[in-house]
């Protein structure tokens, strides 16, 4: 009753728009000067959340809202192979993903939800707020209650008051941890205390209380660095 | 009921005060007391009867005319004493139990016996009897009931007093006669097959003896002798009445039958052999007294879970099984190993789990509401002392329709140990304003005993339960309770000192529960319920959200919660109510007068609320909704079940398995194995793992909360955080999850005095209680 060729140019309109998305992404890349591998990393999965964003691909009539899985499944298997729709190979997209020994099937959750979730920051500020480490960024990704953007724009606001020196200390990978939890502890996904949570703040109150849960942590890890 | 060759009655008539005074504690000698006592503290309390409950049962033979509501008892009693001294002493329990007191004495009494007896309603009892002349004592039950009078002259009496008293019987300390005062008199005997004693290991005429004698449990305790029977020319019939309680192993304490082993039995013993087969044992003096303790009121059974009569019952296994061996009887085949996840365990987690199960077809049922109020004494506490008054006592009632008809209320105490069971208020009209309706005692002064106007008996010593019952129609629509302590401080409850609930309601939809489907646009109600288990007020901030989405429900509206006197039942109180409507984030948002309106993407959403008091958050709760999308219709697995070939392994453990956990347990257990080998082993199996099922089930829910100190309630919401279980009534249900799961919660805690003995047993109540509710769901 059904036959596939009745969707064939839906599937190769939106397979175009797939490839427009990839593009755009490693244009962004490309645009912008990193310095250690890490940092590479980190604006890689900016710029595939942005252009994943002003693609507008998760909003097309093909899914439903909650399939994005199915539409991660598709663009990591596109940047696995590297085939466009014009059935060209491009070898730039595979390095928007990480490299993985296994199947494409696996659901690169951490690259496209996250680039997404990590673009609601401009690069600039996303690269204070984490010091430029991906590592940092799932850190407090997968904190549901303190990923919100709110939290990251005061946390983002906090370290701006702070010298390039000591930001860099914390946001090493192990400081960045420790306050990761503090502001989970003080903000925890469910359990007591999970009813009012950083999205429910005044921007103004919520970096107040940021700080009051971070400064002293600060003081006592700015304390405890080695010498530069 | 005519005793000799005893003391009779003895001791003081003791009037109130003087009981008041000592505590309600008795000395050996003091039987008058003791008998009319009800539950009073006697030294010996090893003494068969000496507890009271006894002879309560004389009372509900009885039927005497002339009861107003329920059923009227009755007895009296005389007795001669050593000196001289006769007494008649008068028992009524219409439903409240009263006492003649002072009793009649002396010749008084005698002319009473001799003549008639003439209450205060001028019920008149002819008597026409002699008084006694023996030392001793007699208990008269006007008036005998229609079954009683069956069970007499059927032999179903005799045949009763047979199977319970044939030791006593045949060492002669006991000796029974049923006498009608016509043509029927019959002396009870030992039945025919144990008459041949002292027993020997003898094998003759078809029968087979054999006795175990002096068999050490450790811990100093024996059993005197085991005695094993088998007659192939015998069968149950030739038990007076066909009594099925002589196939098996009785075991008599002070010479009186408890209990039969059988069931245990059913391995060794073959289905065509257990009418032939009889047993008995016999305990030494030290384990009599030891076994007194772990005896049920009604001396109908031990505790089973007691160590030592696990090892009793162990050794009759034992025995039994040496027996049939000799016999040459086959051991019964074992049923297959069950499957993992049997069918009773799926039925059992779709009934409770609350977002597997799907949408009601029927309307929610209507809610009647009910409180009991009065004022304390002493406000810090629930205590009453007996003289002193309850303040105020009212029950408060509120009906699902206006100005409903034939409505009453009534008021029941019980006693939490004991569980004697007075009543307080008979049932009274009430009288409804629109839906409310209540009913005003004014102040209650307690007594002990006989309670006259504007008092209440409460006879003893301890926690009570007082229940308030609406009844409409003849049916009880809803009941309440409350605890109070009479003549002793409550003990100190580690409950946390609030504790807080959520509960939706689909306005729009009623047939639909809150934790079904919602759609946008509907306008359902939200109740914040919290209860203040601290005796102070308590102000708190209710502050209510969803997880990311930015418009709060509540954020930080302040509620005064009221204190609750120490060891009472804390009410329910409303911190938050209001109604919600959802819509969706990128529409405008609805016009609804009165009610929240917040915006949400349609999915699975957790409604998180805490109550904060002095900056801290004092209780919290999550409740789960499914915003514009069906619940999902899965099954709900908390754990997996996994019987393990190991006979090591306890009766059930629950177990850590990577990112999951199993439930185990050895699919070599004695009792399972014992249960696969009865006549139904996939009954048997069934009722053994949803037994261990609901235990482990009740521990996956309060772990979490005993090692966070009480914060991590998750588990607990998803077993008992939802509305009631289809099939159970709320109240059966609130019972359970606000007194029952409540005080499991409190002592399995790490600071609680005595925590595993006390959990242990709560934890048992608690699962049986929960098998209870699932087995009655369909009736």
């Amino acid at each position: 009753m059904f036959g596939a060729e009745e969707h064939r140019p839906a599937a190769e309109a939106f397979d175009r728009e797939i490839d427009d998305m990839l593009d755009r992404a490693v244009k962004l890349t490309e645009s912008v000067e990193a310095g250690t591998a890490g940092e590479r990393d980190f604006i890689r999965r900016w710029s595939l959340g942005r252009a994943l964003r002003a693609s507008q691909l998760q909003k097309s009539d093909n899914f439903e809202p909650d399939e994005d899985k199915i539409l991660w499944e598709a663009l990591s298997i596109k940047c696995q192979n590297g085939i466009r729709s014009s059935g060209k190979h491009e070898p730039r997209w595979r390095d928007l993903i990480p490299e993985r020994d296994s199947a494409p099937q696996r659901i690169e959750r951490d690259v496209f939800a996250g680039g997404l979730w990590l673009q609601e920051q401009d690069l600039t500020d996303a690269s204070l707020t984490f010091g430029a480490s991906l590592t940092n960024a799932r850190g407090l990704h997968r904190r549901h209650a303190v990923s919100n953007i709110n939290l990251r724009t005061a946390l983002h606001q906090w370290l701006k008051t702070y010298d390039e020196t000591s930001r860099r200390t914390l946001t090493r990978t192990k400081n960045f941890e420790t306050m990761a939890k503090a502001l989970a502890k003080r903000w925890p996904g469910r359990g007591p205390g999970s009813a009012k949570q950083p999205v429910h703040y005044e921007q103004d109150v919520l970096n107040d209380e940021l700080r009051r849960v971070l400064v002293p942590l600060a003081a006592e890890l700015l304390a405890d660095a080695p010498p530069q | 009921m005519t005793d000799s060759g005893t003391h009779g009655l003895r001791g003081p008539v003791l009037p109130q005060e003087q009981l008041q005074q000592r505590g309600y504690e008795l000395d050996d000698e003091e039987n008058w007391a003791a008998f009319e006592g009800q539950g009073f503290t006697k030294s010996d309390g090893a003494a068969l009867g000496s507890r009271g409950q006894g002879k309560s049962a004389f009372l509900y033979h009885s039927n005497p005319p002339g009861a107003v509501r329920g059923r009227r008892m009755m007895m009296l009693y005389d007795t001669l004493l050593e000196k001289g001294e006769y007494r008649l002493g008068v028992r009524n329990a219409n439903p409240a139990d009263e006492i003649k007191s002072p009793p009649y004495s002396g010749n008084e009494a005698r002319s009473i016996i001799r003549d008639r007896y003439t209450d205060n309603t001028d019920l008149e009892i002819d008597l026409s009897l002699d008084p006694l002349q023996e030392i001793g004592t007699r208990v008269i039950i006007p008036y005998l009931s229609n079954d009683a009078v069956d069970a007499i002259r059927n032999g179903e009496l005799a045949a009763w007093l047979q199977r319970c008293w044939w030791r006593a019987i045949q060492t002669k300390d006991l000796e029974i006669v049923i006498d009608d005062g016509k043509s029927h008199r019959q002396e009870i005997r030992p039945p025919s097959w144990w008459r041949n004693e002292p027993w020997e290991n003898t094998s003759s005429n078809g029968a087979t003896v054999r006795k175990r004698e002096s068999i050490d449990l450790g811990n100093g305790l024996r059993i005197k002798r085991i005695v094993l029977m088998y007659d192939e020319n015998l069968g149950l019939g030739d038990a007076t009445g066909g009594d099925a309680q002589f196939g098996g192993v009785q075991l008599l304490r002070g010479r009186q039958w408890i209990t039969t082993i059988s069931r245990e039995l059913s391995e060794f013993v073959p289905k065509e052999r257990r009418p032939g087969f009889r047993g008995f044992v016999e305990f030494d003096q030290t384990l009599e007294k030891e076994l007194r303790v772990l005896e049920d009121p009604q001396h109908t059974g031990f505790d089973r879970y007691n160590k030592t009569v696990q090892a009793i019952y162990r050794a009759v296994e034992d025995t039994v099984e040496g027996f049939a061996q000799e016999l040459g009887w086959r051991r019964q085949k074992q049923a297959p190993e069950p499957e993992r996840q049997p069918e009773i365990i799926q039925k059992f987690l779709r009934w409770i789990a609350p977002n597997a199960r799907g949408p009601k077809s029927s309307p929610t049922p209507d809610k009647w509401e009910c409180k009991i109020g009065y004022t304390l004494p002493d406000s810090q506490k629930a205590r009453v002392n007996w003289g002193e008054h309850l303040g105020d006592v009212r029950v408060s009632v509120v009906s699902p329709a206006a100005f409903p008809m034939d409505v009453s209320i009534s008021l029941e105490g019980i006693h939490v140990d004991g569980g004697e069971a007075v009543s307080l208020i008979r049932e009274t009209p009430l009288d409804f304003f629109e839906r409310d309706g209540e009913a005003r005692f004014g102040s209650l002064k307690v007594v002990r005993d006989t309670a006259g106007d504007g008092q209440i008996a409460l006879p003893r010593q301890g926690r009570w339960e007082l229940t308030a019952r609406v009844h409409q129609g003849g049916w009880i629509v809803k009941s309440a309770s409350r605890s109070i302590y009479i003549h002793e401080d409550p003990p100190p409850r580690e409950l946390k000192p609030l504790t807080v609930s959520i509960s939706v309601e689909n306005r729009t939809r009623p047939d639909r529960r809150g934790s079904d489907r919602i759609d946008y646009g509907d306008r359902v109600a939200v109740q914040i319920n919290a209860r203040n288990n601290t005796p102070d007020d308590i102000l708190t901030d209710v502050t209510a959200s969803i997880p990311d989405v930015e418009k709060m429900i509540s954020n930080s509206i302040s509620s005064r919660l009221k204190g609750t006197p120490g060891g009472d039942t804390a009410d329910r109180q409303a911190a938050w109510v209001g109604d919600v409507v959802f819509f969706r984030p990128d529409e405008i948002p609805p016009d609804v007068p009165g009610a929240i309106t917040i915006p949400v993407e349609a999915g699975r959403k957790r409604l998180n609320v805490d109550l904060i008091a002095d900056g801290d958050v004092c209780a919290w709760a999550p409740y789960t909704l499914h915003i514009a999308i069906d619940p999902a219709n899965r099954d709900w697995e908390p754990f997996q079940l996994q019987g393990l070939p190991d006979e090591d392994l306890p009766r059930w453990q629950l177990k850590e398995v990577g990112e999951e956990q199993e439930l185990w347990y050895s699919l070599d257990y004695p009792t399972l194995r014992k249960l696969l080998q009865t006549d139904d082993p996939k009954a048997g199996r069934d009722a053994f793992l949803l037994e261990i099922y609901c235990e482990a089930l009740i521990q996956w829910a309060l772990g979490p909360i005993w090692s966070s100190n009480g914060n991590d309630r998750e588990n607990y919401d998803e077993v008992f955080g939802a509305e009631p279980p289809d099939g159970v009534e709320p109240e059966k249900w609130e019972r359970l999850v606000e007194v029952m799961i409540p005080d499991l919660e409190a002592a399995g805690r790490k600071n609680a005095q005595n925590p595993y003995q006390k959990a242990a047993l709560l934890h048992r109540q608690c699962a049986g209680e929960l098998m209870r509710l699932f087995e009655q769901r369909d009736n």
